[in-house]
């Protein structure tokens, strides 16, 4: 036995040094699995409402909003949770090279797999609604959230350029209602000859919608076209009253006048 | 003793877990390779190198459960080592040197041959002034080339053990070395080792 092996032996002894249990091993594995399974998830939702609000983004509007499409692509990038699925996919990347195996990849090969991964769990929640409950979650609860949202929210608020938005806070009789819009201010929306509703919307109450129009007169907002302020998942009053049959989920001309 | 020789790492590993005391074993197998390992990276004297080595079966015995049976022993504790170093080195704030291509690796030296696996560079060092410029040559490269240098042709490591150990992907060790190479070919013409080199 070499003198140095002597010595340590010798230390392991005097010292009571115990081989760490193996359950220890196991756990910090498992943690380190877990944050890394966590990071996906996360980042899979946070690119879910990314494509969310692209997908709901009326790229056929673009040019109520801006002159030009690109200019149109850079104001409705949704910044925030771009942020947030670059930060989870960054987050990825570390606890999978902290794998047992991890070491073996490259970092940009990680990186795009990565992103594939966030952008295919992404596109799954969508598909399934959380994108957009989460959205949802996001808008009502947190404050700093909707102030980053109001940017959006004003945009639609342009009644000069035809486009109002808001929600319905009375429905009367004779083809109109009353919506506040997301500035605050109240407005009688009368139904114009030809008015689109899409995606099977009627009015309802507490419903927020975007409009299409004109202006008639101060107050007053002539809509062509209504659409929902949410996706498919938060949309109240979708049924169509008086009519047998389920609404046109895409597209209802001369919409219900209310109840 | 003589049975235990023959005995793989991981039976080794299996019986210092029931028994403390094999794992003298172990540590006679790996204590000359890491020692040789220690002088080569780091700036320590063999006493400072032995201090450290100690510390580095210390952690290797606590850890024994968390050996991935997939890696190879030797990957897994030149892994431990390399970590152990780099901590020292940062403990101390120096700057981790080649230090000691001299004493036990005179006589890798003396048989010492480098050869570049492209062939365009061949090394024969001899004597031990080539020895002393090769080592103020390694010293002059910087820590991510002068460890995979060592790890490959001084420890004669492949690309996937070197990977194991640095935990980096084979294609980075590749790079590191071929770059390595080229680093280290500049600086040994200005060490005059090029006039060792063979044609």
């Amino acid at each position: 036995m070499t003198r140095l092996s002597q010595t340590v032996l010798k230390k392991i002894e005097e010292e009571r040094i115990r081989p760490y249990p193996k359950w220890r091993f196991i756990l910090r594995r498992s943690f380190i699995t877990t944050l890394f399974v966590m990071s996906i998830l996360l980042g899979s939702l946070a690119s879910g409402v990314a494509i969310f609000q692209l997908t709901h983004a009326e790229w056929d509007l673009y040019q109520h909003f801006t002159h030009s499409i690109l200019e149109f692509t850079v104001l409705i990038v949704p910044y925030f949770w771009l942020v947030f699925m670059i930060g989870f996919t960054a987050f990825t990347i570390y606890f999978f090279r902290h794998t047992e195996r991890g070491y073996r990849y490259s970092a940009i090969g990680l990186a795009l797999a990565s992103i594939a991964v966030s952008v295919a769990g992404g596109f799954l929640f969508y598909k399934m609604g959380l994108s957009e409950r989460l959205e949802a979650v996001f808008q009502d609860r947190i404050p700093i959230y909707r102030t980053l949202q109001e940017r959006r929210m004003k945009l639609w608020v342009s009644p000069e350029r035809g486009l109002l938005a808001g929600k319905i806070i009375e429905v009367m009789p004779g083809k109109k209602f009353k919506l506040r819009d997301f500035r605050g201010n109240s407005w009688l929306i009368v139904f114009g000859e030809d008015i689109l509703w899409r995606r099977g919307l009627s009015p309802t109450k507490n419903l927020q919608i975007k409009i299409i129009g004109q202006i008639q007169k101060k107050g007053v907002f002539i809509a062509k076209e209504i659409r929902p302020w949410h996706g498919r998942h938060f949309r109240r009053g979708a049924s169509c009253p008086g009519s047998p049959g389920p609404c046109n989920p895409r597209r209802r001309r001369n919409g219900p006048i209310g109840p | 003793m003589d049975k235990y020789k023959n005995l793989s790492d991981l039976q080794l590993v299996q019986l210092s877990l029931k028994d403390h005391q094999n794992f003298h074993y172990l540590m006679e197998r790996y204590e000359p390779p890491l020692l040789r390992y220690m002088k080569r990276t780091a700036s320590v004297t063999r006493e400072e190198a032995e201090d450290l080595l100690q510390d580095i079966f210390i952690k290797v015995y606590r850890n024994l459960n968390g050996f991935d049976q997939k890696l190879r022993f030797s990957s897994w504790i030149y892994r431990i080592a390399h970590n152990e170093i780099v901590n020292q080195a940062y403990k101390k704030k120096v700057r981790s040197v080649t230090t000691s291509l001299n004493e036990s690796n005179e006589h890798l030296l003396k048989q010492g041959e480098w050869t570049e696996e492209s062939g365009d560079a061949h090394f024969e060092l001899e004597s031990k002034d080539s020895s002393e410029r090769m080592r103020d040559a390694l010293m002059k490269l910087p820590d991510k080339y002068r460890e995979v240098l060592i790890l490959k042709f001084f420890e004669d490591k492949s690309y996937r053990e070197i990977s194991a150990i640095l935990r980096k992907p084979e294609g980075t060790i590749a790079t590191l070395i071929n770059r390595a190479k080229k680093k280290f070919k500049k600086i040994a013409i200005r060490y005059q080792l090029e006039s060792e080199r063979q044609p």
